[in-house]
């Protein structure tokens, strides 16, 4: 076992995992907006007038 | 589309007369707002609180761009004047500057002919009842046909009458009663116009068929009639105080401020001066605080906890070296990144913001830009992608583009942390000059790519109005707010983003294909870092770590500065880096694509796949270019400087 069996262990090994996945997400979904002042309105573009 | 169950308010005004203020305070969102124009570049909307109209109906508050007339001269303004003319709204709600009465009022003139039920917001009233001038709200409500209501958006009075009134307009359709503004001979045309006509139409289309003639004079007599209107309207129902009529403070100081000789200077200063307290001493002050409080204190405590909890070792490098030693890298640097974010709202509240866009409106056309494009541009150091999304108010294509291809030259606030890292280690005595000097090659290069870009382009820059707001103290509550969303945007990244990426860079570094624990210089990350690490040879940082790093910054740019944290937790930056070659890395982060979702920002305005692989290509060429221009020659003086 590369990461020990403690209770410890396995929490922040499942609290890593769900931390990757958040990044995953936030990356490849493009959803980077949490640091952009327009949070997800450039999303919101099919509520646009200019479309 | 218009729906049954709700009732669709539209705020119309002209630009920063407090609309999304207003918005804000009725929908209880968080949008954007700034006192010069062109903040708002879309329609946003939402719902007001706590008000319903009849059969419950919700009340949908829609925000406009601004708008001085109903004729249009940018894209965001042709936005919002379709808005009004094809969906038709249930009921508008004009937001009309008290301050500037005259000018708002021509909007209004316009909005009452257009057929559809008006309220008219007086916002600011409170600065006008200050100032000592004496309205008729009466007279005013009287004379336009509609419903005048005092508010200021900024004290929050007034704005539940206002939303019970434009609920009990809409619910009973009540449209502006038929008043005369122009004088009696047009208006007998137009009223011939409106007869004549197959089908009903709005008094407003009958002035515009009245102006489609071939020469301009119908156009400049209803233009001109309708100041006459509201010249004869203000005269008799404002009474202007004598304190209002003379200079007022905002004036006396403009003319310094402003003036010729001293506006460039006084702006160079107060750049500078923001510069000093957030990378000088004060804000050094304050990070080493902080740093002690996470290197010492807090992952001392980590440490003692893992231990106790009887964790493997391996969980403890996670923690301690991965999660720790990465987002604390970055977090370790919000005290500065607080003092910059609350000295750019001072400058931004106070009005001081708009003065400097006007003061560069006649250095940026030299460079084929307008005072406009200075909006995106001071975007970019906030965060590119806002900057790019707001090229979309340049009427110009070519501005436009041009903008969009210099906007992430500029340093955005996610770049910092990696130039403080850096400057912390390799320029502990010139912090201050280092990371400006970082700052000023941005600018250089974009206004230096401008220049490039703009031989060929025949068309002049769009003309350029803006209004200058008068100067405030700043209210500590909306500057609170402005730093609050900021820093929570950062610590939100920092969980997103980045504790994300501090994991998946210790896992990679610490083992190797077959999963087995390995040194750093055997692991995946070592071996890919490896593969791309000589096309940085020339740039003077050929290491895999800091080959890593920039391929991680492209998720986000804090991450260059977690990831080098990690990787370097036991070596240090400088068995990797010179001086050099860390200035010359600093000026390949400042000048490589900013992030994924900048990209996308491109990609969202240019519609052009060419145009966004050519932005991001010239980043990248850029970007390698200058560092190693940078690195070949520091290390050719350096060397002769040997010799000598």
């Amino acid at each position: 076992m590369i990461f020990g069996t403690s209770v410890a262990d396995i929490l922040i090994i499942a609290a890593g995992i769900c931390s990757v996945l958040v990044f995953i997400v936030n990356v490849f979904k493009g959803t980077t907006c949490c640091g952009c002042p327009l949070k997800n309105q450039c999303k919101r573009r099919k509520n646009s007038i200019n479309n | 589309m218009k729906s049954e169950s709700t009732i669709t308010a539209a705020l119309v005004g002209n630009p920063n007369c407090g609309k999304t203020t207003l918005f804000n305070i009725l929908t209880g969102s968080s949008q954007r707002t700034g006192n010069w124009a062109g903040v708002t570049v879309e329609k946003k909307y939402g719902y007001a609180k706590n008000i319903h109209g009849k059969n419950g109906k919700k009340l949908k508050i829609v925000d406009l761009p601004g708008i001085y007339s109903l004729y249009p001269y940018s894209p965001e303004e042709t936005a919002a004047i379709n808005f009004l003319l094809h969906d038709k709204p249930d009921v508008i709600i004009n937001i009309i500057d008290s301050t500037n009465l005259e000018r708002n009022l021509y909007l209004t003139t316009q909005l009452v002919q257009l057929g559809l039920p008006v309220v008219a917001a007086l916002n600011m009233f409170d600065i006008l009842e200050k100032r000592g001038d004496k309205i008729n709200v009466g007279l005013f409500c009287k004379s336009f046909g509609i419903l005048f209501v005092p508010i200021s958006a900024a004290k929050g009075f007034g704005i539940d009458s206002l939303l019970k009134n434009a609920v009990h307009i809409s619910d009973n359709n009540i449209k502006p009663e038929s008043i005369h503004i122009f004088s009696q001979q047009t208006e007998r045309a137009l009223a011939q116009i409106q007869n004549n006509s197959a089908q009903s139409i709005s008094k407003f289309e009958a002035v515009r068929l009245f102006e489609s003639g071939n020469t301009d004079e119908p156009e400049m007599t209803i233009a001109d009639e309708r100041y006459k209107f509201i010249c004869s309207v203000t005269k008799s129902a404002l009474v202007r105080s004598k304190s209002s009529q003379a200079e007022s403070i905002s004036d006396k100081i403009d003319k310094i401020i402003t003036s010729r000789v001293l506006a460039i200077p006084i702006f160079l200063i107060i750049m500078s001066l923001i510069f000093y307290i957030t990378f000088g001493t004060p804000g050094q002050a304050m990070k080493n605080v902080f740093d002690y409080i996470i290197t010492d204190v807090f992952e001392d405590c980590v440490k003692n906890l893992l231990i106790s909890a009887k964790t493997s070792a391996q969980i403890q490098s996670l923690v301690l070296d991965g999660i720790i030693g990465g987002v604390g890298s970055v977090i370790s640097f919000l005290p500065q990144i607080t003092i910059l974010f609350t000295l750019l709202s001072l400058v931004e509240d106070s009005g001081y913001m708009a003065r400097a866009i006007f003061i560069t409106d006649k250095l940026l056309r030299r460079i084929g830009l307008s005072g406009k494009s200075f909006v995106p541009i001071i975007m970019g150091f906030g965060c590119t992608v806002p900057a790019v999304l707001s090229t979309k108010t340049l009427e110009n294509p070519r501005e436009k583009q041009l903008a969009i291809l210099i906007s992430p030259f500029m340093s955005c606030s996610a770049k910092m942390p990696v130039y403080m890292l850096f400057a912390s280690v390799f320029f502990k005595e010139n912090t201050v000059p280092a990371i400006f000097a970082v700052y000023i090659i941005g600018i250089t290069f974009a206004v230096l790519t401008a220049l490039f870009f703009k031989e060929g382009s025949s068309q002049k820059s769009a003309v350029f109005l803006m209004e200058l707001p008068p100067y405030r103290l700043p209210s500590p509550k909306s500057l609170f707010l402005h730093i609050w969303e900021r820093i929570k945007d950062f610590l939100a990244k920092a969980g997103k983003i980045l504790l994300g990426a501090s994991i998946i860079i210790w896992f990679l570094q610490s083992f190797d294909f077959s999963l087995s624990p390995v040194a750093k210089e055997e692991s995946i990350l070592s071996q890919a870092g490896r593969f791309i690490a000589p096309i940085f040879s020339v740039c003077g940082f050929d290491s895999w770590q800091a080959s890593v790093s920039l391929l991680t910054g492209l998720a986000a740019k804090e991450s260059v500065a977690s990831t080098i944290a990690v990787l370097c937790s036991d070596t240090g930056l400088s068995k990797i880096f010179s001086g050099l070659s860390a200035f010359s890395f600093l000026v390949f982060v400042l000048l490589y694509p900013p992030c994924i979702a900048a990209t996308a920002a491109v990609y969202k305005e240019t519609k052009s796949l060419k145009k966004t692989a050519f932005s991001t290509a010239y980043q990248l060429f850029s970007a390698w270019f200058l560092s190693a221009l940078i690195f070949q020659v520091g290390t050719l003086i350096k060397n002769i400087g040997g010799i000598l």
